[in-house]
């Protein structure tokens, strides 16, 4: 009966078709703030993601193809469980919520890497180091959370939040707090990296990039579902990491969606408002937050030592 | 099992390695002999280890034959170096080639087990010191039957190991000498000896392992020594009996140097550790080859090992001990899996080897590699509590994983294209045994709660009891937010078990509902 739960937890509620719900949401949001301010449409797609899982399909020879088809869902349901990390449904330390967001980032790179393309060994590198631009300041991000909180667990940071207030104004030293603002501005960044967002964001799966990995049909409409998980998944980290307040009440649920919301607006204006940066030029700028995470980090430990 | 009967086992455990090497070396000539020998080999030696394990569980006291005790740190390296060695040998036995130096081949790994298995067993450390020697002898005569072309190089590339070892003997002689003491675990009160003496003979046991794990910078011409092997000697030498064999050796030495040494190197040997956790990805990463990356992935375990021992707590020294325990599985695998020059073994086993294999040293979940790095990880978080240095040092470690995960993404993808590059050959090979290892990773990963409970548990508390407190090292029992997080572990099989069949469930229901393959179709979608 608990593995059913489990089970269920991750397909439905908080995991797969709740992460899905609200991230069809948060691309409206991105969707009305870049037409409003630069006439570009990115989406939502939600529509025209699930009819392609109608479309065919080329399999491709030997036993590789399997990647075509186990890759975007193992992707869908990582970020699933990173959802469920969040309320505390399933297992939830820091390290694993990490490797998580790996796994789903992965992926991608595991796609491009595996695609008939020609180029695919080099663009696959591309992918991989602009992913790592955001994961390795994550990984400070994270060591200076735990470290400012004392917690290693996603729900247990959520319960210090709830006790102590947000993290960049929770009681604590000066430093403690100064740690705290650097780590939010930090995050920001990482999050539009995360979400595959302009200015910062590689997105893969559709435009001309999309062919990189020359995926068609029901893979291609599982790999952009992913990304409409990705946009909720980003800020929800965000939220639950700095922005988490009181817990205990049904009617928090509002508050928390009203956070998640702001940062996604927030998102959506710097979507909107700025051009995707190149490559080579995203990631000299990917160097921002990893020296804030840095920063940070230094700042929680110089708060800690007595 | 009575403990009668296990004895018997054990005989038979430390024997039938060294008989079945002089098999392996007589009827070198006969494939058709070599074939049914590697099989009943492998069939013996999980029969006995399974047999064992039973023993081992079902007695509380220490078991054993003779001087060799089953003790509870020692035994979880025998069965593991047992697993990997049979499946070692099913793979090698079956492979075709030059018959003589094949059949040379599984000799030398039948009697390196026998070694290693007698020198886990063993309680003093001279006899460890000359059964260590056995596997090393044993290692250079594989080197040898490659064949005699290249097999200066083979030996120059070798050289670190050899170096690695005589830093060991002197150590081992100091120890004899000026401590007076001949056991492999050293108690309080020392009768003899200066701490100058003790502290020196640390360094010679710690530099020895480090070399013989070829940590960053030391990792010199390790690379070489894979590309020059065959993939055989590759996985049980240096995969498989280095990764056991020296991991219990470091892990005798970090016990010893809590009981007896009066300053406390903990922070030092984590961040000597923390940069081989970085720089054996970023070596796999940039290397071009297979060979490069397996260099590079060996360098980020032995990292980890060093840590997680520097640690000096119970999480740990439990994530030293799984990842010594089952990183040799995937590591074996991947080098099994792996090319060597222009000739491969291939066909979907390969693939799932490679795959499932590939997946663990990413450190991907819920395989075993993400369960024993993620507790590594944990272990950090959680002694930064005490000191705030363990943070970077888990912030390097985690930033290592995404690093390591980037390079298999890189090279397993480019190690299955080379099998249809032109001038590959495929080899035929019996290549079972490669996803067997994988996916034995592979379902530890998923299930570890039996590893933990019994194997890993007992051997942490028989190291170090609760609350002890050397001359200089204070063990750190671990917090409890940090203890909250581990006690998952054990019992995340569910957990782990729902996210494998959604993922089926996400990956099969489209796959079979899928629009037939209209490539033409297809072709225009992906135009559109």
């Amino acid at each position: 009966m608990s593995f059913l739960g489990k089970l269920a937890y991750l397909v439905l509620f908080p995991g797969l078709a709740f992460a899905l719900f609200a991230g069809w949401f948060a691309r409206a949001i991105i969707s009305g703030v870049s037409i409003s301010m630069s006439g570009r449409r990115d989406g939502p797609e939600l529509a025209s993601d699930i009819r392609l899982f109608g479309s065919p399909h080329a399999d491709r020879p030997g036993s590789v193809a399997v990647i075509d088809w186990v890759a975007p869902a193992l992707k869908l349901f990582a970020l699933s469980w990173v959802s469920c990390a969040v309320f505390g449904f399933l297992p939830d330390d820091l390290p694993l919520v990490f490797c998580l967001l790996l796994l789903a980032a992965s992926c991608d790179v595991a796609l491009i890497s595996f695609s008939g393309s020609e180029n695919a060994a080099g663009e696959a590198r591309w992918a991989g180091i602009y992913i790592l631009g955001w994961l390795v300041p994550l990984a400070f991000i994270l060591a200076s959370v735990s470290l400012r909180t004392g917690e290693v667990r996603l729900s247990a940071i959520v319960a210090w939040q709830a006790a102590h207030g947000v993290l960049p104004l929770a009681t604590g030293s000066g430093l403690m707090k100064a740690s705290s603002i650097v780590a939010l501005v930090a995050v920001l960044p990482v999050a539009l990296g995360m979400a595959g967002l302009r200015p910062l964001g590689l997105n893969i799966f559709s435009g001309e990039a999309g062919k990189a990995t020359g995926l068609t049909g029901p893979p291609l409409a599982e790999s952009r579902l992913g990304r409409t998980a990705w946009a909720f998944i980003a800020p929800f980290l965000v939220a639950a990491l700095f922005l988490a307040g009181p817990d205990n009440r049904w009617y928090y649920f509002v508050f928390w969606g009203l956070k998640v919301a702001a940062l996604v607006v927030i998102f959506a204006v710097a979507n909107g408002a700025l051009p995707r940066l190149q490559e080579k030029k995203a990631l000299a700028w990917m160097a921002v937050p990893l020296v804030l995470a840095v920063v940070s980090l230094a700042l929680a430990w110089a708060g800690v030592t007595p | 099992m009575t403990p009668a009967k296990v004895s018997v086992a054990l005989a038979f455990t430390v024997i039938l390695p060294f008989f079945f090497a002089i098999a392996f070396a007589v009827l070198a000539g006969a494939p058709r002999a070599r074939r049914p020998l590697a099989v009943i080999y492998s069939v013996a030696m999980v029969v006995l280890d399974v047999l064992l394990l039973e023993g081992f569980l079902a007695n509380k006291k220490i078991l054993g034959l003779g001087s060799l005790k089953m003790t509870k740190y020692g035994f979880p390296v025998l069965f593991f170096l047992l697993l990997v060695s049979a499946a070692v040998v099913l793979f090698k036995g079956a492979r075709g080639g030059d018959e003589r130096q094949e059949g040379l081949l599984t000799a030398t790994v039948a009697a390196a087990t026998g070694f290693g298995l007698v020198a886990v067993l063993s309680s003093s450390m001279i006899g460890f010191a000359l059964l260590w020697e056995g596997a090393t002898l044993m290692a250079v005569i594989g080197l040898a039957a490659h064949g005699a072309s290249g097999f200066r190089g083979r030996l120059l590339s070798f050289a670190p190991w050899l170096g690695a070892d005589l830093l060991f003997w002197i150590g081992v002689l100091l120890c004899r000498s000026s401590l007076k003491e001949g056991g492999i675990l050293i108690s309080q009160p020392l009768l003899h000896g200066t701490e100058t003496q003790v502290e020196a003979i640390m360094i010679l046991f710690l530099l020895s392992a480090v070399l013989r794990l070829g940590l960053f910078p030391l990792n010199v011409r390790r690379r070489l020594l894979i590309a020059r092997c065959e993939g055989t000697w590759n996985a049980f030498f240096l995969c498989g009996l280095n990764v056991l064999l020296t991991g219990y050796f470091l892990l005798v030495t970090v016990t010893l140097m809590a009981r007896l040494m009066t300053s406390d190197w903990s922070i030092y040997i984590a961040l000597g550790g923390t940069l081989s956790v970085v720089a054996g990805p970023v070596i796999a990463a940039r290397s071009k080859d297979f060979a490069g990356y397996l260099s590079g992935m060996l360098v980020m375990v032995g990292g980890l090992l060093v840590l997680c021992a520097g640690l000096f707590s119970r999480s740990g020294l439990e994530a030293f001990l799984l990842i010594m325990l089952t990183a040799p599985l995937a590591l074996a695998a991947m080098a099994l899996a792996g090319r060597r020059g222009h000739a491969r073994v291939s066909g979907p086993a390969v693939v799932a080897g490679l795959l499932l294999g590939g997946l663990s040293l990413a450190v991907i979940p819920p395989t075993d590699g993400f369960v024993s790095r993620g507790i590594a990880a944990l272990a950090c978080l959680d002694k930064a509590l005490m000191n705030p240095w363990y943070s970077l040092i888990a912030a390097f470690v985690l930033a290592g994983f995404g690093i390591a995960a980037y390079a298999t993404f890189v090279a397993v993808p480019r190690e299955l294209k080379a099998e249809h590059m032109p001038g590959v050959t495929r080899e035929k090979a019996f290549t079972g045994a490669i996803p067997v290892l994988a996916l034995l990773a592979f379902f530890i990963g998923v299930i570890p709660g039996p590893l933990i409970r019994n194997l890993i548990e007992p051997a942490s508390l028989a190291l170090f009891k609760s609350g002890f407190t050397g001359p200089g090292v204070v063990f750190y029992a671990g917090s409890g937010t940090v203890a909250k997080a581990l006690a998952v572990y054990p019992g995340w099989s569910q957990a782990a078990a729902a996210f494998i069949l959604a993922c089926a469930l996400g990956a099969l229901l489209p796959y079979l509902f899928r629009k037939g393959t209209d490539k033409e179709a297809a072709s225009e979608d992906r135009a559109r």
